[in-house]
């Protein structure tokens, strides 16, 4: 199999991420929305129907998102693999899962079981369909490189997730199902560290190296926490033992502290010393995974049983602190990147005559640094005052909700500014 | 053959793909680029076939950085 050439003919166009990276800071906008009306009484349960309303905005709308939007261009790139039909697929996938993930925070918000119906038709085949399809593609492109095994291992615990949400989002939709509130720790566990965390790690041993010039992970560093975590993973869900989730919880912490740890180091020995956006986005990531391990082994350690703070704030951290970090720094670097590939492409492909350097902008010049430096303080000012709201109540949810909304807004508008970028560039090209 | 060497690793994506196509844009026929890289640049590959060049590249365990080597001719 000739990799080389699979990479760049199965690239998807522009528009195939874009719509997903794109629909990212709209879910942002909706999270803080219902932070905004529920934000009181969120904070006091992980059960109330607005924490899993916004729970769902952010692992589905926003984070899912970004992850597919950005798998899409990745796995013919990097991994040699490719999506069959992969335009046609991914408006359909993007389609699915939006109008899914909607349905079904409408559904915790109303209560009405049809919209948990309709969400559970649009969302299985959506993601069911995805996750199989980068097995499947991984698999037959036969590339054995650690990024795309440990994809593959989330892809895996992608399904997991979906199959346990699935099931309880029947018990929602269906009166004469019960609903199976026992699965939710198992679905939380293979969502969170299965899918999200599994995944950031495996694709981090490529994109930091590559896009903020840090030296490279130990060898098989990261495929092995992977695994690591995938056996855990398994070893909990099968035996479902006080002393084997104690154990797994307290491995699992200590293997996000090692790898939150490991990352920060990387960072602080970057090639290129200039300030980065991205490079902040990952640092308070990693502090954050480094908050959310040291949560859990609190809990397991010292006994506190995850109390209604403690879950919140666990989650607070692992979904809005960590993974929203990561993905939101990530963005600044995929956009651009893309817009430059994109531009580039007809001379890479030798459509149009060498030398012709001048059809795509600086990658740095794409969206202007001073409005990402901006997005990233109002992202931070947000999570502080999540967590001040947490811990004082009240009167810190509306601010939080406020800027929230500001950063996402301003990250649309970021993303848009990269659009308005390319289209010129395009134009310039066309009339050349 | 003469022999120019290139090293990409400090910089960040796309940089690399540009630094060496901006290379390759003036090197003679009768030298060879060598480029060192941390990552194996798979965008590259076609890119170089499409435009005619020869190359091979090597992975250096010691140093963990792939060793591409690009000329006219036959590596």
């Amino acid at each position: 199999m000739n990799l080389s050439v699979l990479s760049l003919e199965n690239a998807p166009r522009f528009g195939a991420p874009l719509r997903f990276f794109a629909s990212v800071p709209v879910f942002g906008m909706l999270a803080a929305l219902i932070l905004f009306m529920d934000g009181d009484q969120l904070l006091q349960s992980r059960w109330h129907p607005a924490t899993l309303a916004i729970t769902h905005a952010f692992t589905l709308g926003y984070i899912a998102m970004g992850m597919l939007g950005a798998l899409l261009q990745m796995l013919p790139v990097v991994m040699g693999a490719s999506l069959p039909r992969v335009e046609g697929s991914a408006t359909l996938m993007h389609l699915l899962l939006a109008a899914g993930t909607l349905s079904l925070i409408a559904g915790f918000l109303t209560n009405l079981t049809s919209l948990f119906a309709v969400a559970l038709l649009l969302l299985v085949p959506g993601l069911g369909v995805f996750a199989l399809a980068v097995v499947i593609a991984i698999w037959r492109a036969g590339t054995a490189g650690a990024t795309a095994r440990a994809v593959q291992m989330a892809a895996l615990a992608l399904l997991v997730t979906l199959a346990l949400g699935a099931w309880l989002v029947s018990g929602y939709a269906f009166e004469a199902l019960q609903i199976e509130r026992s699965l939710t720790d198992y679905h939380a566990a293979w969502g969170v560290i299965g899918w999200i965390l599994m995944l950031i790690i495996g694709v981090s041993a490529q994109v930091i190296p590559m896009f903020l010039t840090t030296p490279a992970y130990p060898d098989a560093f990261n495929l092995r926490l992977v695994y690591l975590l995938m056996l855990l993973l398994i070893a909990v869900s099968l035996f479902s033992f006080a002393a084997v989730t104690r154990t797994v919880t307290v491995l699992v912490a200590a293997l996000m502290i090692l790898y939150a740890a490991v990352t920060l180091y990387l960072l602080a020995r970057r090639r290129r010393k200039r300030f980065d956006v991205t490079d902040r986005f990952w640092r308070l990531g990693m502090l954050c995974l480094t908050g959310a391990g040291g949560v859990l082994l609190y809990d397991v350690l010292v006994g506190a049983q995850m109390d209604r703070d403690l879950a919140v704030l666990y989650g607070l951290l692992l979904l809005a602190g960590f993974a929203v970090s990561l993905i939101n720094g990530m963005l600044y670097k995929i956009v651009p990147f893309l817009v430059w590939l994109n531009l580039r492409l007809p001379v890479l492909k030798g459509q149009v005559p060498a030398g012709t350097r001048l059809y795509a902008p600086n990658i740095h010049e794409v969206i202007p640094a001073r409005l990402m430096q901006v997005q990233f303080w109002l992202h931070t000012g947000s999570l502080l005052l999540l967590l001040a709201a947490l811990l004082a109540r009240g009167h810190w949810i509306d601010a939080a909700a406020i800027l929230l909304l500001l950063s996402n807004l301003l990250l649309l508008i970021n993303l848009l500014k990269a659009v308005h970028v390319y289209s010129t560039y395009c134009k310039a090209r066309d009339h050349r | 053959m003469k022999t120019r060497h290139l090293d990409v690793q400090g910089l960040e994506a796309p940089e690399p793909l540009d630094c060496i196509l901006a290379e390759l844009e003036t090197l003679p026929d009768d030298t060879r680029l060598i480029v060192r890289h941390w990552r194996e640049p798979l965008l590259l590959y076609p890119l170089l076939e499409a435009q005619g060049w020869q190359y091979q590249t090597v992975y250096d365990e010691q140093a963990r950085n792939y060793q591409i080597t690009i000329c006219r001719a036959e590596v």
